[in-house]
């Protein structure tokens, strides 16, 4: 009888336990992208295949252009907000600002309390009968998620729900940088920007980078705001991607909903395949 | 760039080329492949379905295979075909009218239903003349016929004549339904000075009817154009928010009776629309006994006349009993078949006349009518307007909740004039053209 040495008896152990998940990954995640690949090049519930017809119109179409500009724009605006605010909050309260952990708490409830609730929030606010609007005189009312603020209020509500769990990413990182190099550096006469920097910001990067996935994983989540605050068809500001896929599910276009999703996929995964790489690249110099 | 990267791009690139432009176009056929099955699924309410089952197994000597949803609820038939609509199989007869989450339109364009057109075009046995085309033609999407409505509702508006009388509505002031919109706002105050006045129409949201009556463009899926005609829009919005502003309120009542006459009598409401000719002849009925009635549809701006369509029946694209699905189909349009129906009008010509003579020989001084109420039977000239009124239909189209709904939530501000026309047009149209493109 053939014995296993102990690297076989490892890696068969290691592939029993991951089995289970990787199970789960084929059957919930790889073999529906598969479906959904396959269906984007075929007409209607037929099998009959349609070449690129679908991306074309798809790509063709302004409600797919303007759901795709919104979701970028929101990115591009939303991303850079949220992680240099809860860096900045992370940084006052690592300056041992008092009551810290009170903060800590009170700042990470909204990523807590569930979303129809922080919507429901907003809604108070910024309704046509909203607290905001009853400051305002009779003749400037706006309702303001159904006109063009209804992007600002997004990205508000974006950053007041997510920047509560990124703030604690951040403490932990800045927790986790020796307190020896602040002294040295203080004792070479740094000022606060430099130690900032050139030890704070270099040895943050790792953290950085996982704030900077989550925070692009969370902007592409956003619909679930937009859609609690404004419906199916929100102001064309808001319009997301996740609206065009959600609609066209309910309207049982499988082909552009598969389409889409699959452009999605391509465009997270060049980024997050881009930042890799630049991590790697990063990580590399300063080694 | 490293070999790796140029390697892969280079593959996917390769890959690519066979999918481009190249997608196959199948020839139009009737598919008339022999097969001995037929799978039908019987929505909420369907007990005429049930009765067709038995006429098709009987006359074709097919072993229908029924799925017998009608006891559920209203939602059930919706949610289970859609899924396995979208799944890509499902039962081979549909019926969308019964898919409420699906617009029907969306649905033709998604290439989820046969189309049926050459199907009937090369049947001898199918007489084209036999039917209200202007209603068939509700279920074409770019010349296919991928929905058959089987039946349809038209907007007759019963009314009492001396009720009309004492507030001062006529008929022959009406000119659209902008104008209708106008005159019964302007009756209002009459109205209320008059005991028992509740509202002027028989339902409290009466907006999708009118705005289907109207025969206001507001999607055309022809043109992929959303609000096509700005100004017949806002003619249309302006005196609906003159009939909001003083004949609609939340507590109205619904009109939970068949009939309305006796609510009409008691000057409760005074148009009343019904979907079933049951109703329309039983009010008539009362109300000839009562000082006479008055009917009358409304048109649009150039004089055409709007129905809508009732139940609709399609066959699954991918069907592989799609010439059984299609004699199912036709059986449902028969004439036997849409006699025997009750609800909404038959969209076959002969159907339509033998129940609305049905319904002249029920509505008779001999039936029992609740409350009390005598009936005197309608004549035959009067019969004859009905069923040339129902017959009236110039143009037919499907009801889309969601159309309606989108279009009345972006205007009620406008409507409780909480914000101006121009801003909620804006935000109708934008909805509207981001509903039409997806």
């Amino acid at each position: 009888m053939k014995t296993m040495n102990l690297t076989q008896r490892e890696a068969r152990d290691g592939l029993l336990y991951a089995a289970v998940p990787l199970l789960g990954f084929a059957v919930f995640f790889f073999v529906p992208f598969l479906i959904s690949f396959v269906r984007s090049f075929q007409t209607g519930i037929s099998s009959e295949f349609a070449g690129l017809d679908n991306y074309i119109s798809v790509f063709q179409s302004n409600s797919f252009r303007l759901a795709a500009g919104n979701t970028f724009r929101f990115m591009l605006v939303g991303v850079p907000a949220i992680i240099l605010f809860s860096l900045a909050v992370a940084l006052a309260l690592d300056a041992g600002l008092r009551s810290s952990s009170l903060f800590r708490t009170v700042f990470l409830m909204p990523y807590v309390i569930p979303v129809a609730s922080s919507v429901m929030v907003f809604q108070i606010l910024f309704e046509q009968s909203g607290i905001v609007n009853t400051l305002l005189p009779p003749a400037e009312r706006v309702n303001f998620l159904h006109s063009g603020s209804a992007f600002a209020i997004l990205v508000l509500l974006y950053i007041w729900k997510n920047f509560g769990y990124n703030m604690i990413l951040f403490a932990s990182g800045l927790s986790q940088i020796p307190h020896e190099y602040y002294e040295a550096a203080k004792v070479d006469g740094a000022n606060g920007f430099r130690i900032f920097w050139h030890i704070t910001l270099p040895l943050l990067t790792p953290t950085f980078f996982f704030v900077f996935i989550i925070s692009i994983v969370n902007s592409f989540k956003v619909y679930r705001e937009a859609y609690a605050l404004s419906g199916a068809y929100p102001d064309s500001s808001i319009y997301m991607l996740q609206h065009f896929m959600n609609n066209n599910f309910v309207n049982l276009n499988y082909q552009r909903l598969s389409v889409a999703s699959n452009y999605v996929f391509l465009i997270i995964f060049l980024l997050v395949f881009l930042l890799y790489r630049f991590q790697k690249r990063t990580g590399d110099n300063q080694l | 760039m490293s070999c790796k990267i140029k390697a892969t791009m280079l593959s996917l690139l390769i890959l690519a080329i066979p999918f481009s432009g190249c997608s196959k176009t199948k020839s139009v056929s009737v598919d008339k492949t022999p097969t001995q099955e037929l799978t039908v699924y019987i929505p909420f309410g369907g007990s005429d379905v049930q009765m067709a089952i038995n006429n098709y197994e009987t006359t074709y000597h097919i072993k229908v295979t029924t799925v017998d949803l009608s006891g559920e609820n209203y939602l059930t038939y919706s949610n289970r075909v859609s899924a396995e609509l979208l799944a890509g199989n499902g039962p081979d007869v549909i019926f969308p009218s019964t898919l409420y989450t699906m617009n029907p339109y969306k649905a033709m364009s998604n290439n989820l239903f046969l189309d049926l057109k050459p199907y009937f075009d090369q049947d001898t046995e199918w007489k084209s003349a036999d039917y209200f085309q202007p209603i068939l033609n509700a279920g074409f999407y770019k010349g296919k016929q991928y929905i058959v409505p089987m039946n349809f509702s038209l907007p007759v508006y019963v009314s009492s004549t001396p009720g009309l009388k004492a507030i001062g509505f006529d008929w022959k002031t009406v000119t659209d339904m902008p104008s209708f919109l106008r005159q019964i706002s302007a009756a209002v105050p009459k109205a209320q000075q008059i005991s028992g006045f509740s509202q002027m129409m028989n339902y409290k949201y009466f907006y999708g009817d009118f705005l289907m009556q109207s025969g206001l463009n507001l999607l055309d899926y022809t043109q992929m154009k959303a609000c096509a005609d700005p100004k017949a829009i806002r003619s249309f919005f302006e005196s609906y928010k003159s009939y909001f502003k003083t004949d609609y309120r939340e507590d109205r009542v619904i009109n939970t009776d068949n009939m309305g006459y006796k609510h009409v009598l008691a000057n409760e409401y005074y148009f009343c629309s019904f979907f079933d000719m049951q109703s329309l002849f039983g009010t008539a009925s009362v109300l000839k006994t009562n000082g006479g009635y008055t009917l009358s549809v409304p048109r649009d701006s150039s004089g055409k006349i709007h129905a809508i369509t009732g139940n609709t029946v399609a066959v699954r694209a991918n069907s592989k009993n799609k010439w059984n699905a299609y004699l199912f189909v036709k059986l449902l349009l028969s004439e036997d078949f849409q006699t025997a129906q009750f609800l909404y009008n038959p969209v076959n010509k002969k159907a339509l006349a033998a129940s609305i003579k049905k319904q002249q020989d029920t509505y008779t001084p001999s039936m029992h009518m609740d409350g009390g109420y005598i009936c005197t039977k309608l004549s035959d000239e009067e019969t004859q307007t009905i069923i040339n009124q129902l017959s009236s239909a110039d143009n037919c189209s499907i009801y889309d909740s969601k159309v309606m709904d989108m279009t009345y939530e972006s205007m009620l501000p406008y409507f409780q004039d909480t914000k101006s026309y121009d801003d909620c047009y804006k935000e109708m149209q934008s909805k509207l053209s981001l509903y039409l493109d997806e």
